[in-house]
């Protein structure tokens, strides 16, 4: 939807407008204002707030009622002689629709954080409405105005066009001949006990994704599709197992892990690859994403056994919190099961089925088969050793990592992943 | 790929070698095959299984006995009848190994056993069965797979299936699709409850575009599933036309309730929302979409958020595309969907009693209204459904029963009006 940019017909004037007019006569009339700008920016999505909103579509055909949708995505609802219960469905729905969002997980503390609601009739409200309103309507004018200025540079904006049919030959052609050898980071995986120096795990080698992207499509957005984007992977793979492939195993002192297609895995440049890591397999940690795994679980199965035949250890890599809600990775059997720490473990209080979801898989999978991964602060590693986790990864492990080389307290490096 | 793996797991090989041997040495020896393999997956990692298999040394050394550890985890033991009671005594060990394990738990229940014991020379051809089928199974999984992969078998495919579909190509499609009519390409497919009988009872129908007949019109001589990935970023398109067809009332008739397959990226689109503006709140109830699991995966959030949304309108959800794998890891109640779709093969009858009793509880669980056995070609698929209690069903064989069941109702037609018309006051109709 294009938004109008003049500020006097933006949905907050209107609102506004309505407003002095209810002024007059507000007897039966109540607002409900919807925080919707509160929720985090990945469910704050223009099709997701679209969405939201025709859930009150019944609503207000039906009843006499008007929503607005503001310009920072908060919902106002202003209806007149309308039963409170009639309105609950509605917000209900919205909040079951965002039920991974903090915003509505609040539901145990005194007010709630989703919707405020104005009795227009009362004056105290109608004022407190007001200067909500007014708020909310200074908030566009700003956003307009940035939105403006933003439009005039917008050519040279990097968000880019989307990867589509049309531009992924030419960027797979070119990923074929680009040199990717310096675009390989690496981040460590350490395992932490209690009084002890950490001891790596193993060091998983990666393409810094935003400089290749850089260096092949600038002004395209690989990630605009997670199909095409998989598809581009299939040919980093085999650029990246060309250029870990010119190691020296036998002399490599702590494992690597990379991360492949199972497509990869089962093809001709791997099995070059396997030759040429000979009898180190055991330094080599292959991590596979949740994603490819599940578009075919028999293929998956075979990899993974031949693999560990071989002496490669096996990663399942992309289980967020979210997704222990839904599966449980353990059964995949892999030796090792990476996932993503998150805002949502923080939270001790709100303890819900997803800390037990969490236990259930470690407890299923093994503590040592666990590592937690995007673990960017010390809370996360007091949090995961209490579960009995003792395998990290993350900008706060880069820290620690960094810490220990300057201290010269070199951690014991282990000649198998483990 | 270049270099094979060896055609059998040495250990398999070992195994149908040896009993092949034991043919002339049967007299006064057992076997103990013990069911490691049904152990759940956290209890049957290489260290627990190597620790069970430790047990047997001391018989092995005192060539008492020899033991085979299969690829599934499986222990065949054979012994000389003379030291079973110690043989016996090593499984009684194994079994504390893993006592909180439903495997030892649930012991003797619904013939469900931890070891199963068997006298060699007079259960000789039992023996020989069941390390055949082992060997068999697990040379069959392996070359499936590997038929796949093998180049041979790519440059086979292409021979018979056409060129891959590549990024150039995938553009052509595309570009291709957005003129094309797609409404003579759209297949129907009837899910119907079946009874023991074999009589079909229509409950609703999948619409589908024929990807075989959607490549002889667009691009002929392109493997349009040759790419997983590219095949799934076609489907999106493929949606969008679907969906703006099945506006158009006219393009396909359709009565009765209906599903079709769809990304949960459309879903969230605007063509979406133009298609739900364009139904009334009782064709939502007659509509079920179908997910794939894969693509449910790829952004959880954003299919909550879509489920969410879909269901309050009325739609029903389906998830599709399982298989004897991941439903043992993939939960259709955790899901939220109100439906699910195994996709029938053979290996779910050859499983063996474990998947059995898998798909049983979930039936009990659920109630046969939740699940599906689609891509049903033959009876056996009915009879294995049935069996473990699923009675709906979509496929090839289902089809040709509605078929059977109306020429069977035409005929009965036809007879009644014989005889009418045999009745002398009556009128014909």
């Amino acid at each position: 939807m294009a938004k109008p940019l003049d500020a006097s017909l933006t949905q907050e004037a209107v609102l506004l407008e309505k407003l002095s007019r209810i002024e007059e006569n507000p007897s039966g009339y109540f607002a409900v204002h919807v925080h919707l700008s509160l929720l985090r920016p990945s469910n704050r999505q223009r099709h997701f707030i679209n969405i939201a909103v025709r859930v009150f579509d019944n609503l207000v055909n039906n009843a006499d009622a008007i929503l607005y949708l503001m310009m920072n995505q908060d919902l106002v609802l202003i209806c007149r002689e309308v039963l409170v219960e009639d309105i609950d469905p509605y917000i209900n729905k919205v909040r079951a629709m965002f039920s991974e969002d903090p915003l509505t997980s609040s539901e145990d503390e005194f007010e709630d954080r989703l919707s405020t609601w104005y009795d227009l009739a009362s004056k105290e409200d109608f004022a407190a409405f007001l200067s909500a309103a007014t708020e909310l309507s200074v908030k566009a004018q700003v956003m307009i105005e940035e939105m403006q200025r933003s439009r005039e540079k917008e050519d040279t904006a990097n968000s880019g066009d989307p990867l589509s049919a049309r531009n992924l030959a030419a960027i797979n052609q070119k990923l074929q001949a680009t040199r990717i050898a310096d675009l390989i980071r690496q981040q460590t995986c350490i395992r932490i006990a209690p009084g002890k120096a950490g001891a790596f795990v193993f060091r998983e080698h990666f393409i810094a994704m935003t400089e290749l992207r850089e260096r092949v499509s600038p002004g395209i957005n690989l990630f605009s599709s997670a199909w095409l984007f998989q598809y581009l992977t299939e040919t980093l793979d085999k650029r990246v197992l060309s250029v870990i492939g010119r190691k020296n195993f036998d002399e490599m002192k702590d494992p690597i892990s990379l991360n492949l297609n199972i497509g990869t895995v089962l093809s001709r440049d791997f099995n070059n690859f396997n030759r040429i890591v000979g009898d180190n397999a055991h330094k080599v940690v292959i991590e596979l994403q949740i994603i490819d795994i599940f578009a075919d679980m028999n293929t998956y199965g075979y990899a993974r056994d031949m693999l560990q035949d071989r002496g490669y250890k096996v990663l399942v890599d992309g289980v967020s919190p979210l997704a222990l809600q839904f599966f449980d990775p353990a059964n995949l059997r892999p030796d090792f099961i990476k996932v993503a720490w998150g805002k949502e473990f923080e939270d001790d209080s709100s303890d819900d089925s997803r800390l037990k979801m969490f236990r259930e898989t470690v407890e299923h999978a093994g503590k040592d088969s666990i590592i937690l991964y995007r673990v960017d602060s010390e809370k996360a590693v007091k949090w995961g050793l209490a579960l009995g986790i003792s395998r990290f990864q993350g900008y706060f492990i880069d820290k620690l990592v960094q810490a220990m080389m300057r201290s010269k307290v070199q951690p014991k490096a282990k000649a198998k992943a483990g | 790929m270049a270099t094979q793996p060896d055609k059998l797991p040495s250990q398999e090989k070992l195994l149908i070698d040896y009993v092949r041997r034991l043919e002339k040495l049967k007299d006064g020896r057992g076997l103990a095959h013990v069911h490691l393999s049904q152990l759940r997956p956290f209890n049957r990692r290489d260290q627990h299984i190597r620790t069970a298999a430790g047990n047997f040394d001391s018989l092995v050394k005192d060539m008492s006995g020899q033991l085979f550890i299969l690829k599934n985890a499986d222990l065949f033991f054979f012994f000389k009848t003379a030291v079973k009671p110690q043989v016996e005594t090593v499984i009684q060990k194994i079994r504390f190994l893993f006592g909180d394990d439903p495997l030892v738990e649930d012991d003797g229940k619904d013939g469900r056993e931890f070891a199963t014991w068997y006298d060699a020379s007079g259960q000789y051809q039992e023996v020989v069965q069941l390390v055949q089928g082992l060997a068999e199974a697990e040379e069959k999984r392996q070359s499936e797979v590997r038929n796949r992969m093998d180049a041979r078998q790519r440059l086979k495919e292409k021979q018979k299936k056409g060129e891959p579909l590549t990024p150039s190509v995938l553009a052509k499609v595309e570009e291709a699709l957005s003129r094309a009519d797609l409404s003579n390409l759209v297949r129907r497919q009837f899910i119907c409850r079946v009874d023991g009988k074999m009589v079909p009872e229509q409950l609703f129908s999948e619409l589908f575009i024929s990807i075989q007949d959607l490549r002889e019109t667009i691009l002929p001589g392109v493997n349009l599933v040759s790419n997983r990935w590219l095949f799934q970023h076609l489907t999106e398109t493929l949606d969008r036309r679907v969906l703006s067809m099945l506006m158009k009332t006219d393009a396909v008739s359709i009565s009765g309730d209906i599903s079709f397959n769809i990304n949960v990226r459309t879903l969230l689109s605007d063509q979406f929302q133009v298609f739900d503006d364009n139904l009334s709140a009782a064709r939502r109830g007659a509509i079920v979409i179908e997910l794939q699991k894969e693509d449910i995966f790829s952004d959880l959030s954003a299919y909550l958020f879509a489920r969410e949304f879909v269901q309050t309108k009325g739609y029903r959800l389906c998830l599709d595309g399982l298989s004897m794998e991941t439903l043992q890891v993939i939960d259709r109640e955790r899901l939220g969907a109100d439906m699910a779709k195994i996709v029938w093969h053979p290996n779910l009858a050859d499983a063996g009693d474990e998947v059995q009793a898998v798909l049983k509880k979930l039936m009990e669980r659920d109630g046969p209204e939740k699940w599906i056995l689609c891509r049903c070609d033959n009876r056996e698929a009915i009879d294995f459904g049935r069996s473990v209690g699923i009675d709906q069903f979509q496929g090839r064989f289902v089809e040709n029963l509605i078929a059977e069941d109306g020429r069977r109702r035409d005929l009965l037609k036809l007879k009644r009006r014989i005889e009418r018309s045999s009745e002398p006051q009556e009128e014909d109709v």
